[in-house]
């Protein structure tokens, strides 16, 4: 059995009277250290998918195993407690607490943890130990973004989740964190997920899963996928 | 106007701020207005009241009365409108002190509540309280001084703009203290002159009294009056003079006519004395006269008798010789006769038969002649025995004749004699009570003369009159009640201004916030190219919708209701007609101008500060402020022991300053207003417990029916036959000091022994060591010694009501918290006023039975009045009470505004913070911990503002409580321990309540939607 195992999984919005599908019967699986690229267009629903992966949603219908556990059908605390325990999250905008330095942005999300790794290492894995004691305001975007990716890391995770994390940096900048986040997959055998709409990123992926319309268009297993480095961009 | 469209659509989906919007303008203009308004209303409703009623504006009165000429002198003068001349005195009813005055139909006249007007001279009006109609109001005989009756039925209960409030200020009868006011009609009275006399002065009742125009106006006629008055003092003084000379003079002619008359009825009456005393004379020498001539006729008589008897003797012997002669007797002499006769008749017989010459017939013959002589002789012895005879019946008769006449005068001699013994008593008797009655006479002339004399000196010391011009301020109820009123303003000045401060600090910071989190919405406006006042005016409909909202709502509430409230604790207080509730324009425009302009303001500058941006920045989310490590991480030692947790706490805290700022400006504020609330019902209430608890511990004062010199066995032995065994003489009467500009009672205390003081009155310096009373000074009130700026060794004046000063030394201030007194021995009284004096005694009673006791003690109508400790303890409750209303309505706006100020902090520091929430929520923080994260904030700043607050509200208190001081209170300005803990425990736990709604919108952030790329 797949570490991963999302199965017929629907979610539709009530607006007024208006019935919105965002997804439809999406059924994938990812095993465990897996680097799962989850492509689609703006609006195809890769978000709502992450959102339910990540336990910040729960589907309308179908279920998500994820480690032996149907996710699906916990309620609000025990999401809270996957998202805490067992989730580590790359936004975006990286969301990092403006009046906490980067190192105290780590330990956040680390003192909550059970296992939670060394902040400070962690930094220094992401190449900013020297710049731990900065405010994210000092920091760059893709520092920014690094310091997210070991705030997410030092949580120990099970699952990474990776909400189009190279979407508000250059190609350059991007190019960086998308190596750190494939390095760590493999060094770390972390389980990463990254949803974008970039084509060229899927091409890291060990398994591409294409959402259109709110469906799954396609599952590619890339055998040999390349590394970031090697990518045409 | 999709814009506004847009707005509304604003209000609809942000409820929670647009109603806080409203909440903070309403609670601020409520405040404010309602506060500040309560006064004016108060005073114009008065004013009202007294116009009404034609409340005077001076009132004067005379030592020696007014007469028709003063009331004219007073029409002319120019600034005067209503002059109207009046009696009233004082006396004793049931009791009470009562000033009885004649009902005046153009001035100070009453409000009917029950009843109906005075329509005969048996009729009385009386306030509300005591009486009810058809009650028999009887007063003291010595009435009769003033007014034809002494018994009275109640027709009317009424209220007077003359006596608004409790303290009706002093009388010169029973305890000093006016008890209560009467009408009846003015015809009852008897006197020759007016007692008083009322004026109104031109164009007063146009002003609003207490106002400065309304002084002002009435200034005009205080100078006009000034001025007339040593004129008239002077005119009546010239015309007593004149009456009393005129008097002295019409006594002196009296006493002279009564002289002359008496004199001359004292001089007829001697003459007539004297008359009689000469007739008296006159008669003793008649009588003796008389005597004397009755002496001399008896001598003459019995010796013409004694002749007679002696010539009877004779004839007697001559008839007797004869007769011897004759040798006959006397009785013979008829039968002799006869037969001479016959001889005689027989011899003529025959004579004329013989020739008459014959010798016979010669011898014949010459026997006839010798017959007839010897018949001749016998008829001689006889005529001359008849001659004998009738000299002796003659004799004899003239004898019994003389004795009877003899008789006669001696007897009216002796009647003569007895008359003039009698005449001589009844002479000297008269000449006795004329002796006394001229003394008498004598005596009362001279009286009359000294008394006149005496008048004459009286004329020469005769006092000039005194003119006392007394204006409403001399009313205690229409000065205490301005002060009062205006206690309010002094709140009013204070307290809303720091209400509304909060308000609308709070408001500006709410809409800054919406503004900020709406940048993204102005920069799409601006980038579709709306017009900025367009957005600008957008965001102004907004905040003007609630601001609007909010100000009706405030003013609603603060003219209509805050008032009423305010108004209530000043109707237990006083007695005032109902509240007439205004509407200020002018107030209500400057509310609204500061609410629209300061949200105005800040609306269009945090608008217009966006515009400067460019629209593509405006679309991105506010940059995150730079964070800053605080100076608390440089002491590493502290830095080192917080948990990681509160380290973000701290350094959040210092995040925002304005923040911080407003949350400690509104928390501290909040509390100190709490706080204040609190002290001052703190304040309040406990000057109760110490005035009657640890001062005033007494039970009751009797007030004796008549003022004695020394203590009176008879009345000791009552009180020990009622079980009173502490008790002590004392005196208790009225005065009055002066401040500058204010005449302010003062009661003083006078007692015999000044050991036994404490068992009734605690006197106690400010350091709680225990005063004792010395012969050589008095202890004064510390409220009396602050008010006079005096200290120990200094003196001051107290002024009765004949208005005479009197020096008194201060020796001691103890601490007393409710009116004015003044402690003394009975031996300073005794310097001070000439002689000891007794008028009550102070005493402790069994409690159980004290109205028992004090009603055994009135019966034995030794005693006047009783005056009960628990009487003054209940009628300060009520006051208390009614305190606690103004004190809850404080409480009650600061309650309401800590709620929204909290409710508010928070939720802008939710709302600023929405995305680092989402974020903690993300990473796994379950909501209890998401909600710490949040609280440790609040909660820090929460127990900072408390404390600051609480430090501020003892400021605040302070100065509360020195501007709420009546002259007659002595507030302690402490706060119990207590309220700062009800303050504590009331703002922690709005705290926990406006927490507990954050909890619930916190919960409701969601993850998803808050970590969009924009907000």
């Amino acid at each position: 059995m797949a570490f991963i195992d999302v199965k017929k999984l629907s979610k539709t919005y009530q607006m007024g009277e208006v019935t919105i599908k965002a997804i439809e019967n999406v059924s994938f699986s990812i095993d465990e250290g897996e680097l799962v690229v989850i492509l689609g267009p703006s609006g195809a629903g890769k978000t709502t998918v992450l959102n339910i992966l990540g336990g910040m949603d729960t589907p309308t219908s179908g279920s998500v195993i994820v480690d032996g556990k149907d996710i699906a059908k916990f309620n609000r605390k025990a999401l809270t407690d996957y998202r805490r325990y067992d989730i580590g999250f790359v936004f975006q905008f990286y969301n990092l607490v403006g009046n906490l330095t980067a190192l105290e942005n780590v330990s956040l999300a680390s003192q909550i943890c059970k296992h939670p790794k060394d902040s400070l290492t962690t930094l220094k894995q992401v190449g900013l130990g020297d710049r731990s004691g900065h405010f994210p305001a000092q920091l760059s975007g893709g520092e920014q973004q690094r310091v997210s990716i070991a705030r997410a890391l030092a949580k120990n995770p099970k699952i990474l989740l990776c909400d189009e994390p190279t979407g508000a940096l250059d190609s350059k900048t991007g190019r960086m964190i998308l190596e750190l986040l494939q390095d760590t997959c493999h060094k770390e055998h972390m389980t990463t997920i990254i949803i974008t709409h970039n084509a060229v990123i899927s091409e890291m992926a060990d398994k591409v899963i294409k959402i259109k319309n709110g469906k799954v268009d396609d599952i590619l297993i890339q055998k040999n996928p390349k590394l970031v480095k090697d990518i045409d961009w | 106007m999709l814009l506004f469209k847009n707005s509304f659509i604003k209000i609809r989906k942000s409820l929670g701020r647009f109603f806080s919007l409203i909440f903070i303008v309403a609670l601020g203009s409520a405040f404010f207005a309602g506060v500040r308004e309560t006064s004016s209303d108060m005073i114009r409703t008065v004013d009202n009241y007294y116009d009404e009623y034609s409340l005077m504006d001076y009132r004067i009165v005379s030592t020696m009365g007014l007469t028709e000429d003063d009331i004219n002198s007073l029409r002319k003068l120019e600034n005067v409108d209503k002059v109207v001349p009046g009696y009233s005195f004082e006396t004793v009813v049931n009791g009470d002190a009562a000033k009885i005055y004649g009902y005046l139909n153009d001035i100070n006249r009453v409000a009917i509540l029950e009843g109906r007007e005075l329509q005969n001279e048996n009729e009385i009006l009386v306030e509300r309280g005591t009486y009810s109609l058809g009650d028999t109001i009887t007063l003291e005989s010595d009435a009769l001084d003033f007014v034809k009756n002494t018994t009275y039925t109640v027709v009317g209960i009424v209220d007077s703009p003359m006596y608004i409030y409790e303290n009706k200020g002093i009388s010169t009868v029973s305890d000093g203290k006016l008890d209560t006011f009467m009408y009846i009609l003015p015809s009852n009275f008897t006197l020759e002159y007016y007692t008083e006399v009322y004026l109104t002065a031109k164009d007063s009742v146009s002003k609003t009294a207490y106002k400065e125009d309304y002084a002002e106006t009435i200034s005009y006629l205080n100078n006009e009056l000034v001025e007339l008055k040593p004129i008239r003092e002077t005119a009546r003084y010239e015309e007593i003079l004149a009456e009393a000379m005129q008097e002295i003079y019409k006594a002196e002619d009296e006493l002279n006519k009564q002289k002359a008359e008496n004199d001359k009825k004292f001089a007829d009456a001697l003459k007539e004395i004297q008359d009689s005393e000469n007739k008296i004379d006159q008669g003793w020498a008649d009588y003796n006269n008389g005597k004397s001539a009755l002496e001399s006729t008896r001598v003459s008589m019995e010796k013409m008798f004694q002749e007679k008897e002696a010539e009877i003797a004779n004839g007697e012997k001559a008839l007797n010789d004869s007769l011897a002669n004759y040798q006959i007797t006397i009785d013979q002499i008829p039968a002799l006769k006869e037969t001479l006769n016959a001889q005689i008749d027989k011899l003529t017989q025959m004579l004329e038969l013989l020739d008459p010459e014959s010798e016979e017939y010669k011898t014949l013959s010459e026997q006839i002649t010798t017959l007839k002589t010897s018949l001749n002789g016998l008829e001689q012895i006889e005529s001359a025995y008849a001659t004998l005879q009738n000299g002796k019946n003659e004799l004899a008769e003239g004898k019994t004749q003389w004795q009877n006449q003899y008789n006669s005068s001696l007897n009216s001699l002796n009647a003569a004699y007895q008359e003039l013994v009698n005449g001589e008593a009844e002479l000297s008797s008269g000449k006795a009570s004329y002796d006394a009655n001229y003394a008498t006479y004598q005596a009362e002339i001279s009286k009359a003369e000294q008394e006149i004399a005496q008048a004459r000196e009286d004329v020469k010391n005769l006092e000039k009159p005194v003119w006392y011009l007394f204006d409403r301020e001399d009313n205690s109820g229409y000065s205490t009640f301005y002060d009062s009123a205006t206690k309010v303003d002094s709140i009013a000045a204070v307290f809303p201004l720091f209400f509304i401060l909060v308000a609308f600090l709070m408001g500006m910071n709410t809409m800054t916030r919406m503004i900020e989190e709406e940048r993204g919405e102005i920069g799409l406006f601006i980038s579709l190219g709306y017009s900025k006042s367009k957005i600008i005016s957008s965001y102004l409909f907004y905040v003007f919708i609630a601001t609007a909202i909010g100000l009706g709502l405030g003013l609603t509430i603060g003219y209509l209701i805050v008032p009423l409230i305010i108004y209530r604790v000043y109707v237990s207080m006083f007695i005032l007609p109902d509240l007439h509730l205004y509407f200020n324009v002018f107030v209500s425009f400057l509310i609204a101008l500061v609410s629209f302009g300061a949200m105005g303001i800040v609306t269009f500058l945090t608008v217009n500060r966006n515009f400067k941006l460019m629209p593509a920045n405006l679309l991105r989310p506010e940059a995150p402020k730079m964070g800053k490590k605080v100076f608390l991480e440089k002491i590493s030692f502290f830095w080192k022991r917080l948990s990681f947790t509160w380290k973000v706490t701290v350094r959040n805290l210092f995040r925002y300053k304005k923040r911080i700022i407003m949350t400690l400006i509104g928390i501290s504020g909040c509390t100190a207003l709490l706080l204040t609330g609190f002290g001052i019902q703190d304040s309040i209430g406990s000057l109760m417990n110490k005035q009657f608890g640890e001062i005033e511990v007494y039970d009751a004062i009797l007030f004796l029916n008549d003022v004695i010199k020394e203590e009176d066995a008879d009345i000791s032995q009552t009180l020990q036959n009622n079980q009173i065994t502490e008790y002590e003489y004392m005196s208790m009467e009225s005065f009055k000091f002066s401040t500058e500009n204010k005449n302010i009672d003062i009661y003083l205390m006078a007692f015999q022994d000044p050991l036994k003081i404490d068992s009734f009155i605690h006197l106690k310096d400010e350091n709680d060591q225990t005063l004792s009373l010395t012969d050589d000074g008095v202890i004064i009130s510390q409220k009396t010694a602050n008010m006079l700026g005096i200290q120990v060794g200094d003196t001051f004046k107290i002024r009765n009501s004949d208005n005479e000063l009197f020096v008194l030394k201060v020796s001691g201030i103890s601490k007393n918290y409710v009116n004015h007194y003044v402690y003394m021995t009975e031996n300073y009284y005794a310097q001070i006023f000439g002689e000891k004096s007794y008028n009550a005694i102070i005493t402790n009673m069994n409690q159980d039975q004290v109205e028992k006791i004090g009603n055994d003690l009135m019966a034995t109508e030794k005693f006047s009045n009783i005056q009960y400790t628990t009487d003054s303890m209940n009628m300060f409750q009520d006051v208390i009470r009614s305190m606690n209303d103004i004190v809850l309505l404080i409480i009650g706006f600061s309650t309401f505004l800590a709620i929204t100020v909290l409710y508010n902090l928070t939720t802008i520091n939710i709302s600023e913070r929405t995305r680092e929430i989402a974020t903690l929520k993300v990473l796994g923080f379950h909501d209890r911990e998401v909600s710490q994260y949040v609280y440790r904030e609040t909660l820090v700043l929460t127990i900072v503002g408390i404390l600051v607050g609480l430090g501020l509200g003892v400021l605040l208190n302070q100065f509360v409580m020195t501007v709420a001081e009546t002259d007659e209170i002595l507030f302690v300005k402490d706060i119990y321990g207590l309220s700062y803990l009800y303050t504590f425990l009331i703002m922690t736990l709005f705290t926990v309540f406006v927490q507990f709604i954050t909890y619930f919108i916190l919960k409701k952030i969601n993850m998803i939607d808050s970590l969009k790329s924009v907000e």
